[in-house]
């Protein structure tokens, strides 16, 4: 299973709800679900060593995703192992949204 | 998966610079005065000589970089990768429109800050116009950053994208933490933004800990703190509060592995909440597995001495108590409470004798207005403690309401209520066939029971026998009696948790069923 989140991560700072607080949650998932690997990729036209800094700044995990067609930011979807699409959604998504999909998707694949 | 992966890897440029989206122009002209530089300053702990602060001969020390009294606009930049051993105390004050920021340079890792010896790896003190961002700061003690404010009103401070874990030490006081904002005497602060910071791993206090009035005096709370976008985990106390506060908000954070302080010194730790706040909104957060060594150990609570606060659009799971508090005490009345939209999830996990939602008051005080209305509370613990315990007292005109919550539980007992709050258009579900209610003096329980008793009306059964949706969902599945079954409220939002459009006959509890998204 493979959380992506589609970030801007040149976001300017007065946003509210948008890429910065899906990074939180994105890490936030990250953090509770230990099987679900998750990505990100910034969709942003920032340098990649800037690119590097800011994900250093927002504290996202390491990996990111690379090879997939663009999309508005902040955007969510949810892979099941075998890389189907299960969940997407775009602008912000809060804890309980994406965590029940997640949830939903680990209780169906462990059955 | 077709994903392919991408280490996020860095390397040390030549070339320093700023953020490209600093807000504050830098001035790189230079002088030929004892200080080469005006405007900004570059600091490189690892550079072998104590330079002029230059970006070719940059200072090496904290020390240095101490001494320099900043003017407004100008930048103390730290270079990436580096280690800086001491604290940081930056000197000089800035203003809304020049602002003061400290900051990083070059490329990799956050510059750190090793506070080892000392009481805070970063200090401002009486300070404003300043902006301090991406930062690592770690090992002193009892806080990791410490803002204070002991004169006079303190504006314009911004703290973003900081790093700032193990601070160790015994803890003594509940002002200690991670970063601990607090005013004294007659300091207060303004527009003070907290965004972006990770705070853990501390044997003190506090994660984010705002304290912006002495209670008690004569002194105006602070006014427009924000905390976003942050993360707090493994703290011995509170997680995210703000204390003396008018105009305060806590949005998009998520705090979790709260109130770890292993036996009941200093007080009894919630993950995310508002004391002695004045208009303040806690929304849009995530809080998990709180804990305490007393009581409390919830997610999220207003406190008491609080006025006009909010908790909407949580999601708030698996505590060690409850999801949610209303509180009133030492002879304050706190008024105008408004919990919404929250879904709270499997709370109560490990000492299950506190209600989903928790309203007491205690030491004289009360609770002048309470409206608790379209939530989703869901527990699966296995024990049969009420889902809604009100053991509040309540005093004057405002309003006592419990409306439009769905409850869900594998238990039966879903209310001990002295009498005081009604409840109307509410949802209660037990795969039991069985829910007791228990309220001033009477015991209900079985179909009907509530409808008997004048609680529930508007055609809502009193509860929901099996129970349609699954236990585990907040969302409403088609043919559930919740649809369309709630009562309109006056000044109810017009979305849902799941950002869906709440129609002009709402449904019972936090989703609006198959509702068009909100713009």
């Amino acid at each position: 299973m493979t959380l992506l989140g589609t970030l801007d991560l040149n976001e300017v700072r007065s946003a509210r709800l948008g890429s910065r607080s899906q990074a939180v949650v994105l890490v936030s998932m990250h953090q509770q679900h230990p099987e679900l690997e998750v990505l990100w990729r910034d969709v942003s036209t920032l340098a990649p060593k800037e690119r590097a800094n800011r994900a250093v700044s927002w504290g996202l995990p390491e990996a990111q995703a690379d090879g997939l067609p663009g999309e508005s930011a902040p955007g969510l979807t949810l892979y099941d192992p075998q890389g189907c699409v299960r969940w997407s959604a775009q602008g912000y998504q809060g804890a309980s949204v994406v965590d029940q999909q997640i949830r939903a998707l680990l209780a169906e694949q462990s059955d | 998966m077709l994903l392919l992966l991408l280490a996020c890897k860095t390397a040390p440029s030549p070339d320093p610079q700023l953020p490209a989206d600093s807000d504050t122009p830098v001035d790189t002209g230079t002088s030929d005065t004892e200080q080469p530089q005006t405007g900004v300053w570059y600091v490189d702990c690892l550079a072998s000589e104590a330079g002029d602060g230059s970006e070719e001969s940059p200072f090496n020390s904290l020390a240095q970089a101490n001494t320099l009294v900043l003017e407004p606009g100008d930048s103390l930049l730290f270079k990436r990768g580096s280690t800086c051993l001491g604290f940081l105390a930056p000197q000089g004050q800035g203003s809304s429109d020049a602002m003061i920021t400290v900051a990083a340079y070059g490329d990799g890792p956050l510059p750190k800050i090793d506070g080892s010896g000392v009481a805070a790896a970063l200090v401002l003190e009486d300070q404003g116009g300043i902006q301090v961002q991406d930062l690592e700061l770690f090992g002193s003690s009892p806080y990791g950053v410490f803002v204070g404010s002991g004169t006079k009103t303190e504006r314009d401070l911004v703290l973003r994208d900081l790093h700032i874990h193990d601070v160790g030490g015994t803890l003594s006081t509940k002002a200690s933490g991670l970063l601990v904002v607090q005013a004294w005497g007659n300091g207060r602060f303004e527009d003070l933004l907290i965004d972006g910071v990770r705070a853990h791993d501390t044997t003190q206090w506090g994660g984010i800990f705002v304290y912006g009035a002495e209670y008690g005096t004569t002194v105006a709370k602070s006014q427009g703190v924000r905390i976003a976008n942050s993360t707090v985990h493994h703290v011995y106390g509170d997680g995210i509060v703000l204390f003396g506060v008018k105009d305060g908000v806590i949005e998009g954070n998520v705090a979790y592995q709260t109130g770890l302080v292993p036996a009941e010194t200093v007080g009894t730790p919630n993950a995310i909440w508002t004391w002695y706040c004045e208009d303040c909104v806690v929304q849009f957060n995530e809080g998990y597995e709180s804990f305490s060594p007393g009581v409390d150990g919830g997610i999220f609570d207003i406190d008491w001495a609080t006025d006009r606060n909010t908790v909407q659009f949580n999601y708030g799971h698996d505590a060690q108590h409850y999801c949610v508090a209303i509180f009133g005490a030492e002879g304050q009345v706190t008024t105008d409470a408004v919990v919404r939209y929250n879904v709270c999830l499997n709370n109560g996990r490990l000492t299950p004798f506190y209600g989903e939602v928790e309203l007491a008051t205690w030491s004289g005080g009360s609770i002048d207005g309470v409206q608790v209305y379209n939530n989703t509370f869901i527990r699966q613990s296995g024990t049969d403690y009420p889902m809604v315990r009100d053991w509040a007292d309540y005093s004057g005109a405002g309003p006592r309401r419990f409306d439009n919550n769905r409850v869900v539980s594998d238990g039966n007992w879903m209310v001990d209520s002295q009498g005081g709050l009604g409840f109307s258009h509410n949802l209660w579900s037990t795969p039991a066939d069985q829910a007791w209610f228990s309220i001033g003096e009477s015991w209900l329980d079985g179909p009907g029971a509530m409808e008997s008793a004048g609680l529930s009306v508007g055609g809502v059964r009193a509860f929901d026998s099996p129970v349609v949706e699954g236990i585990d969902s907040a969302r409403l599945q088609a043919g559930s009696p919740a649809i369309d079954a709630g009562v309109v409220i006056d000044g109810a939002p017009e979305c849902d948790y799941f950002k869906g459009q709440v129609d002009v006959a709402p449904d019972i509890g936090a989703h609006e069923f198959e509702a068009p998204a909100c713009p």
